[in-house]
């Protein structure tokens, strides 16, 4: 249970660091996609069990504060979370770097491709806005890219040593 | 052997269900959630502000030539005469309204709001702030910088907080007119870099660059007179009879981290 609250404080720090610092940057550092890394990061590590209700809550906290484009961001990130959680249960198994680099890939293909055509669907006057939004997700694949190569060591670490204490404790 | 009987099997289902019914009910009703997150969002928000301030200022200033600097000390020196004149008749003007018994016009009546999430992209410019219908907010409120500049409207609206949508949000608009020879009326769209756009202007409204743009009143609860931007360059497709003029925003959403929002201002007798 503590664990869960923890979790769940954790993912709210995301988030409001994500809207509220990340977003407010100067291009390009506004494009660091830090809540789908992290997502991405405990999902590929725990093949597919936790990290995963992370990316639909984010979906709903954007869509309550309306601060993008898309008519629901919630419809979005939930057929991302499942499907991050399929691939990594049965196609994404490798749990190292190239993995997540790939999964991360994958996950923001996807949700280019699910808010192009909810916004062809719902929004389609805006379709001039379409270039605008790939640009964002391409941006963040490649920081996705850039922040596995370099704080995936220091965080398999981190998850080592707590998971050593958890067992230690036992 | 039989598998043994777990209740977190049947628990499970449940728990699912209370955190989609919860994400449901703060979806509808926002609540909670802004006052939860903004006692850290605010000092973030401060912070990246400042930082796109810093990083703005040290960009302009390695990009500045000599003849640049040398023309804004003139318009310096242009512009302190014109203060000058202003304030005399500014007096002048209230003197003359003593003698015949005018009735003053108010001000405007604003509410200082601190932004709390920001999504300043190329798509899309919207930002939430921490005061909402409670507070005095409206849907359409106008909101100004410190320094009395547009930087945009209210377009959502719950008990404690509010969603702004920039002048340069590509999905909204607002009526505005040209400071030119005939006051030309347009409509304001934003577009993506940042600019905004005034479409379908008759080509024989003289219009060039650096006219003031200004909000026309012609929207609910918009005053007149609110300063929007500069008109950067006006262009005309061959056989069109309407012209387009690009307009560079007066205010930065990226480098703001409080805003005011108008809640009344009185009109004219």
């Amino acid at each position: 249970m503590i664990q869960r609250l923890l979790q769940a404080v954790i993912l709210c720090l995301l988030i409001v660091i994500q809207v509220s610092f990340i977003d407010a940057l100067p291009f390009p550092f506004d494009r660091i996609p830090l809540v789908l890394i992290v997502a991405v990061y405990l999902i590929q590590s725990s093949n597919g069990a936790r990290g995963w209700l992370w990316l639909i809550g984010y979906g709903a906290i954007l869509d309550m504060l309306h601060i993008t484009m898309q008519v629901t961001e919630f419809l979005s990130y939930f057929i991302l979370a499942v499907l991050l959680r399929l691939f990594a249960m049965h196609v994404i198994t490798n749990r190292s770097v190239y993995g997540m680099g790939i999964a991360s890939l994958i996950g923001l293909s996807t949700l280019t491709l699910m808010q192009t055509v909810l916004l062809l669907i719902f929004q389609h006057e805006q379709a001039l806005l379409i270039p605008g939004m790939v640009s964002i997700h391409m941006w963040g694949m490649g920081w996705s890219i850039v922040a596995f190569l370099f704080l995936f060591p220091f965080a398999r670490f981190l998850t080592q040593n707590i998971h050593a204490r958890n067992y230690r404790s036992l | 052997m039989k598998a043994r009987f777990s209740i977190r099997h049947y628990r499970r289902p449940f728990v699912y269900a209370f955190i989609l019914a919860l994400i449901i009910f703060m979806m509808v009703f926002r609540v909670g959630i802004i006052g939860i997150i903004e006692p850290v969002a605010v000092p973030l928000v401060q912070l990246s502000s400042w930082m796109t301030d810093t990083i703005f200022w040290w960009k302009e200033s390695q990009r500045i030539t000599p003849q640049a600097l040398e023309d804004l000390y003139s318009q310096r020196a242009q512009f302190a005469l014109e203060a000058v004149e202003v304030r005399r008749l500014k007096e002048e003007n209230a003197l003359l309204r003593e003698e015949i018994n005018f009735q003053e016009r108010t001000g405007l009546t604003t509410v200082s709001a601190q932004i709390i999430a920001k999504s300043i992209s190329r798509s899309v410019n919207r930002f939430v702030l921490n005061v909402g219908e409670q507070e005095g907010i409206r849907l359409g409120s106008p909101v100004i910088s410190h320094d009395g500049i547009f930087v945009g409207k209210i377009i959502e609206l719950s008990s404690h907080s509010s969603t702004v949508s920039s002048v340069t949000d590509p999905s909204q608009s607002i009526a505005v007119s040209l400071l030119n020879e005939s006051r030309t009326i347009g409509v304001a769209s934003g577009i993506i870099g940042d600019l905004i756009q005034i479409d379908y202007i008759p080509v024989d409204e003289h219009i060039q660059a650096n006219d003031l743009v200004v909000t026309s009143g012609l929207e609910a609860h918009i005053p007149s007179g609110l300063l929007v931007g500069l008109v950067n360059t006006v262009r005309q497709e061959a056989d069109s009879p309407f012209k387009q003029a690009i307009v560079e925003p007066l205010s930065e959403s990226r480098r703001i981290a409080s805003v005011l929002v108008i809640i009344s201002s009185e009109p004219l007798p």
